[in-house]
């Protein structure tokens, strides 16, 4: 590892907070550290960080043509606003954490839904429909369900193709009939994406390297002189744009971070006095994490948390090496403030 | 080009309507043309014997009415949901007024109605409710909006009439066939078969065999069983005439023809022997002998007798004896040459030869029959009704209709029986080569196989058990007519076929009054009197079998293409459907002919006319001897006609398989299997509906790589699989053997989440009992009011929305007499009761509680899935989302496959969908994947490639992917797209077998077998072999001992006798040998029995221990 704690993080983009939706996208750029802590970075995001998601639902009635399971299934899909385990993430516990028996404030969040359809019109029940359910819930956490947010869709212009249809707003349950009814309570627990998809707090996470793309001076030099009319052709091979091709000036580098490492540009080229003109290396230091939410935790939320996460389970094993080598007592009493979800010793943190 | 003519396809029927017009047309076609003929076509039947007055019956009027609700007062008309949900059958009242003639002394004529039961009535036809109903009505009466009906609803299954090829009607064929020799003595394998069809579509088939003496007998089948007749004698019945003539008319144009002109010579001079010379005599002749199995009686004479079986056996199609008489010399030539070798036989393999059996013309020809049927079981019943009631006056109406009604049988019913098994049950056998397997269900498993089932045409069954495998191969002639993709693998490969997408066959006889002037004025010389051929170089003309003039060689193409124009302008009444097949005089060994057809149920199909620029429908005997390009490409000098498009050759389902011009025909073949196979939206009426088992797929997406076909005929209103992001790659070793990995996360998500529908029911009322029930569904016991069963709702059935596990209570029975409460146990697999229905049986108790469960059905390890290009594989572990691979833009695979699966397969199509499938959904537009759209100079690859390209990705569709586990780039660039994949129904949950312990037989002690019954998989010798070579004594005993038929015995230890052991006071002893050294041995149970069986003949078997001192 170049370094101790020598890690950087630096933003590249954060999503564009257009229809007052909070970010939920970011690109993020790590120096100085190693592919091992930023994989572990997007696995821990995928797998650890817990949310909140509708775990258990109890049907009082559902006349919807939408089958009871189903209609489970697509509730707990719905992202639940997770933000209040952002800064403690023992504001909600597990439910296996839970001193309680059959669940409480502490370990669940309850939503109820209620419609009944009396027009010819299908209904929609959408999220919006979702009422907090009774006293028994927490204030301290508001899980707001969280809308369809617009995708960040990038092609090129001028390729013919539809304008994408993004359904915005409101996420639909299902749609009633008329006479038909949908009454339901849900409970919300956390959870992380090991256990179910639902929770897993980013739709998509990007982990690249950063590309490293030189030209050759001296090959451009020659090319530039022999057969200028070739790189032309040649900035167009790249599928991201990379080059750029000026008239007269040769061609440069101009996005080296888009490079998606395709290498058209060094196999199969249509010349071969273009042959080794540019090089196309990654960095072993460099990476960028682009980190799409589902809408539960925003992309930094979900960095932090994956830190704090990882940050605990390595204190975690330090802690019980230390302890085999019999060089630090183990806290028989840990206060409860300080301890993470993961518990203090090997075997629970793996 | 666009065709400009009054003749385009343009405004035809619905795409969707037109593939189930087979069925519901011919439906209609049977009850509007061909039942209204039937009572001029009937024969009447006599009454004849000396105690009744002479009577004649015959039937001069049937009605067909409409499904009626008759239990309700208000008879109200019967739907198609009701029969199903009610297991009844959808059928109509059919009427017959029956005309009964007395002959005798003062003459009468009376006719009086009958009922003769509800006639099946096909969806949608003319006679049902649906037909003509708006989507919106199709709704409310809980069908499919676009429901096109085609079935059948006999106890309400879903019965659906197969099609059958069948012998081309009107054509003489020379076949070549050793069976013929099992004919008789002398019997050659040399024939002339023609299928000849009346009006009202009875067939039958007449053969002319010829014999090693070189004469030649006619056969004729009569209630299945064959009679010869000599030739020379039905031609004198057939026509006055005279020996000269006879010679002369066959002989004719080529005297120089010795092989001919010898045996006819010798054939004529023969026949003196019997004296028969005149027409009469030679009728008299015929009918002395057929009379008793003709069913005539005394009062007909035997030249009517003669004249009724030509009218019914003979050439049958023809009314004129004269038009017989002409059409039997040309049979006659065709036979003698094909003996003499100058005419090639003909295949009957091959599509020409063939037409459709169409399901309609299948019903009219049992309805008609099952009337005649009718009348001569009345005409029986006649007598039996004079003995035994002697008082009453049979000449009365009243006793005709008590008669009826006592001695006629219910016809519906009858046809009610044919749908039920597929069985025919029918006198004279319908001219048909199979009694079973005429009908099928017409499952609802997916759309796809639905409409299968509609197109499909079976070769028959008598061809599955053949060894003969030239009827399954894929001839040319089958072009544009049958799919050549869409037929199963295995034993009815090549057998069931199914129709191509332009493939329409006729449905009516065509009027063709003014061909034969038209062929006049076109250089062909009419027959006129005149029973002598003209000179040579004449080919004869035949219009529907009916030859009607000569025409000289050289003018054959000219009339040809003169008629054509005629016909697809529809000038001079020459009728659109009108097949010309012109068998061209150069073409070595064959009989040049001009053989033209209108008739029903041929194939037929449109081309473009190139000369016309119009559509011109084509039939399967003309289209051989026409020059057909497929693309402009292929035009020639002579070409005349071009394909539509290229696809029309495909069937629906084989052209819904996108690039699969670009796939090994193989996998396109095992596509159409499997595509009939997946979990998908079989009906979008769930609630209306109680198939004894349905599947159903809960998030199904339509696909984004499509073709044509998919839109045209209603696919994408039954989506049938996920547009899933695929890596091809070898990524945990889970993969191998065509394995695929599906993504825990995409499984989380309800990828491919499945349901099962299944209906069961608990009834009251023992079936056979047929007595009141004194138990009823109740779940309150009386006094107290309180439940009897906690889980079950009052009414003692259980809820919907409730949860069944094997052994909780179903329904809760109460009988009225015990004052008994009796549950009924669920058993099987867990399920979610969908609905209850209550049914009475034709009462108005409610004796029957059908429960609609639902299964859940998760992808679990071992279910099946399959693309669209015949690439199957099972789902072999769910790998967390994690771990997957990803690509530089984060996207993670929803499945992966091994990349061997496609080096041996070549399924080059599945890899063009999976880049078309990213390039769709990168640019948010459907691709069009119909086949043949690119070629070797516009090529998809590069096509594809550059949206590709465009969207911003490698234009070879591979992607830079990185490990999920450890962040590091994979070495090689992965191929990665969407495709569409197909959940198959074949699920691990339905098919999982263990066994620890478990039932075992009751006589042998060994475990059962069969997975229903809890029983084990047989562990056989090659297993025991396998033991035995690996040297595991002890495994194998385990195996084939311990765990089967273990037991304990006592045994006497100096007799070895197992079966007398008797039990005294004093201990154990031998009942044989009274010995008392006793002691237990452990046995196969099944030894022991031997022991005991052997003991029952009286021989002693010892188990004998030799202890070695």
């Amino acid at each position: 590892m170049p370094g101790e704690n020598t890690t950087t993080f630096q933003i590249e983009q954060l999503g564009d907070t257009t229809n007052g939706q909070p970010n939920n996208y970011m690109s993020i750029r790590l120096k100085n550290t190693s592919l091992a802590v930023a994989s572990a970075i997007r696995r821990t995001i995928l797998a650890d960080v817990p949310t909140l998601a509708v775990d258990d639902v109890i049907i009082q009635e559902n006349t919807s043509p939408i089958d009871d399971e189903i209609l489970a299934l697509r509730l707990g899909l719905i992202p639940l606003a997770s933000g209040a385990l952002a800064d403690n993430m023992n504001r909600l516990k597990f439910t296996w954490d839970c001193d309680c028996s059959s669940g409480c404030e502490k370990c669940r969040y309850i939503f109820t839904v209620d419609q009944e359809s009396n027009t010819l019109e299908p209904l929609s029940v959408t999220q919006d429909h979702f009422q907090s359910g009774d006293a028994g819930n927490s204030p301290d956490i508001d899980p707001k369900p969280f809308p369809v947010a617009p995708r960040v869709l990038r092609w090129r212009e001028g390729v013919d193709c539809h304008e994408p249809a993004v359904s915005e707003g409101p996420i639909v349950i299902t749609k009633l009939g008329k006479k038909q009814r949908l009454k339901l309570t849900c409970y919300a627990r956390k959870g992380t994406g090991k256990l179910h998809a639902k929770w897993i707090p980013a739709s998509n996470i990007a982990l690249r390297r950063v590309p490293v793309i030189k030209l050759n001076p001296e090959t451009l030099t020659d090319v530039v002189r022999q057969c200028p009319e070739q790189l032309e052709a040649y900035a167009e091979l790249c599928p991201r744009d990379v080059f750029t091709c000026s008239i007269g000036e040769g061609i440069e580098v101009t996005d080296e971070a888009a490079c998606i490492f395709c290498m058209n540009c060094l196999a199969d080229l249509p010349d071969a006095r273009l042959n080794n003109l540019v090089s196309v290396d990654m960095s072993t230091t460099e990476f960028i994490l682009d980190i799409e939410g589902t809408g539960a935790l925003t992309p930094d939320q979900m960095v932090q948390m994956a830190i704090r996460i990882m940050h605990e389970k390595t204190n975690a094993i330090k802690t019980d090496l230390l302890v085999r080598l019999g060089r630090q007592e183990r806290h028989d009493s840990p206060d409860p403030d300080e301890m993470n979800d993961y518990g203090d010793g090997l075997d629970e943190a793996w | 080009m666009a065709p400009m003519s009054a003749n385009t396809l343009d405004d035809g029927p619905d795409p969707m309507k037109a593939l189930f017009s087979n069925h519901v047309d011919s439906f209609n076609h049977f009850t509007e043309h061909l039942m209204p003929i039937f009572p001029q076509m009937m024969e009447k039947v006599d009454v004849d014997h000396e105690s009744l007055p002479y009577m004649r019956l015959s039937i001069s009027d049937i009605s067909l009415g409409y499904p009626t609700r008759m239990w309700d007062d208000d008879k109200d008309p019967l739907f198609p949901s009701e029969c199903r949900e009610a297991r009844l059958t959808y059928g109509a009242p059919l009427r017959i007024k029956v005309l009964r003639e007395i002959l005798d002394g003062d003459s009468r004529v009376d006719e009086i109605d009958f009922n003769v039961g509800e006639l099946p009535v096909m969806t949608c036809s003319d006679h049902c409710h649906l037909n003509g109903l708006t989507p919106d009505q199709l709704i409310a009466q809980h069908e499919e909006r676009r429901e096109q009906g085609g079935f059948f609803i006999v106890n309400g299954n879903e019965k659906c009439l197969r099609m059958f090829v069948v012998n081309r009607r009107h054509y003489p064929f020379a076949v070549h066939r050793s069976a013929f020799q099992k004919r008789g003595r002398d019997y050659t394998p040399y024939g002339v078969m023609i299928r000849c069809v009346m009006p009202d579509e009875t067939s039958t088939t007449n053969v002319l065999h010829y014999l090693t003496d070189g004469s030649s007998r006619f056969r004729i089948i009569l209630d299945k069983q064959e009679y010869f007749i000599p030739l020379v004698l039905l031609m004198r019945a057939l026509v006055p005439v005279t020996d000269q003539e006879i010679y002369d008319a066959v002989v004719g144009p080529d005297p120089e023809n010795t092989f001919l002109s010898e045996r006819i010579l010798k054939m004529v001079t023969n026949s003196h022997g019997n004296k028969i010379f005149t027409q009469e005599q030679a009728l008299a002749f015929i009918g002395s002998k057929f009379r008793v199995v003709m069913r005539l009686g005394s009062r007909h004479t035997d030249a009517d007798v003669g004249r009724k079986l030509i009218n019914q056996f003979v050439l049958i199609h023809l009314n004129s004896y004269r038009d017989k008489f002409n059409l039997l010399v040309q049979m006659v030539r065709k036979l003698y040459g094909l003996a003499q070798g100058t005419v090639m036989p003909d295949s009957m393999d091959t599509s020409m030869a063939h037409e459709l059996l169409m399901p309609g013309n299948l019903v009219a020809m049992f309805v008609k029959e099952q009337l005649t049927e009718w009348l001569h079981a009345v005409s029986r019943g006649m007598l039996i009704h004079s003995q035994r009631h002697a008082s009453v006056d049979m000449a009365s109406v009243q006793a005709l209709r008590d008669v009826g009604r006592r001695h006629g049988f219910d016809i519906g019913q009858k046809l009610q029986f044919l749908l039920a098994t597929g069985n025919l049950v029918s006198r004279s056998g319908l001219d048909l080569l199979q009694v079973a397997g005429l009908s099928i269900v017409a499952e609802k498993l997916n759309y796809q196989r639905y409409l299968s089932h509609f197109r499909g045409v079976h070769r028959g069954s008598f061809f599955v058990d053949s060894k003969d495998v030239t009827v399954r191969r894929l001839l040319p002639e089958s072009w544009g007519f049958l799919c050549p993709i869409h037929t199963p693998d295995g034993p009815s490969c090549g057998l069931a076929c199914h129709l191509a997408q332009g493939c329409i066959p006729t449905l009516v006889n065509e009027d063709t009054s003014a061909v034969p002037d038209v062929l006049v004025s076109l250089g062909m010389v009419p027959l006129g009197d005149r029973l002598i051929l003209p000179v040579e170089s004449h080919c004869p003309v035949l219009l529907d079998g009916a030859v009607i003039g000569h025409l000289a060689h050289n003018l054959l193409p000219r009339v040809v293409s003169t008629l054509r124009v005629m016909k697809v302008r529809g000038e001079a009444n020459i009728p659109p459907h009108l097949e010309i097949g012109a068998v061209d005089p150069a073409l070595p060994r064959q009989m040049a002919m001009l053989a033209m057809f209108s008739g029903r149920a041929r194939y037929s199909r449109p081309v473009l006319n190139l000369g016309l620029n119009a559509y011109e429908f084509i039939g399967s005997f003309e289209q051989v001897f026409m020059n057909i390009a497929v693309t402009p490409d292929d035009i020639r000098a002579d070409t005349t006609h071009m394909e539509i498009t290229p696809t029309e050759m495909l069937d629906v389902i084989a052209a819904l398989t996108p690039y699969s011009d670009y796939n090994q025909s193989p996998r396109c073949m095992y596509q159409c299997v499997m595509g009939k196979q997946t979990m998908a939206t079989p009906v979008h009426s769930f609630p209306y509906r109680t198939d004894n088992k349905m599947y159903r797929i809960q998030s199904p997406q339509l696909p984004v790589v499509e073709t044509d076909a998919q839109g045209r005929y209603g696919f994408n209103e039954y989506p049938h699989g996920t547009n899933a992001v695929v890596a091809v790659l070898s990524y945990t070793g889970y993969d191998m053997e065509d394995a695929m990995i599906i993504n825990q996360g995409a499984w989380d998500r309800g990828m491919f989440a499945g349901t099962v529908y299944v209906t069961k029911d608990v009834t009251l009322v023992d079936k056979r009992a047929r007595s009141a029930s004194t138990q009823r569904f109740s779940n309150v016991v009386p006094d107290t009011g309180a439940k009897f069963c906690s889980t079950l709702d009052v009414d003692g059935l259980a809820m919907p929305g409730q949860r069944l596990v094997s052994g909780d209570a179903m329904a809760c029975i109460f009988d009225t007499i015990t004052g008994e409460f009796h549950l009924k146990k669920y058993k099987g697999e867990d399920a979610i009761v969908e609905d209850v229905r209550l049914l009475g049986h034709g009462t108005k108790d409610l004796v029957t509680a059908r429960y609609k469960l639902r299964h859940i059905r998760r992808p679990t390890i071992g279910d099946k899935f399959s693309s669209r290009h015949g690439q199957k594989g099972v789902l072999s572990v769910l790998w967390p989302h994690t771990d997957f691979p990803f690509t530089e833009s984060g996207i993670v695979p929803d499945c992966l496959i091994n990349p061997h699966a496609f080096p041996s397969r070549m399924t080059i199509g599945m890899l063009m969908e999976s880049i078309a499938g990213k390039s769709s959904c990168l640019h948010a537009v459907k691709h069009d994947a119909t086949p043949f759209k690119y070629d070797e100079v516009n090529r998809a690859s590069e096509a594809i490639g550059e949206e590709l390209r465009a969207a911003g990705y490698s234009h070879y569709g591979t992607e830079t992917m990185y490990s999920g586990v450890y962040g590091t780039q994979l070495v090689a660039d992965i191929f990665i797209g969407v495709v569409y994949y197909q959940r198959l129904r074949h699920m691990v949950s339905d098919k999982y077998q263990v066994r620890a312990t478990g039932p075992v037989n009751q006589i042998t002690r060994q475990p059962i077998k069969g997975r229903k019954a809890g029983g084990g998989i047989r562990f056989g010798e090659m297993e025991r072999d396998s033991l035995i070579s690996h040297g595991v004594a002890y495994m194998l005993q385990d195996r084939t001992f311990m765990s089967s038929d273990y037991s304990e015995h006592r045994i006497c230890q100096d007799c070895g006798n197992v079966v007398a052991i008797g039990n005294e006071a004093a201990g154990h002893y031998c009942r044989l040998c009274r010995s008392r050294s006793i002691r237990w041995v452990s046995l196969p149970y099944i030894l022991v029995y031997l022991a005991h069986e052997l003991a029952g003949m009286n021989v002693q078997m010892s188990l004998l221990e030799h202890v070695r001192e």
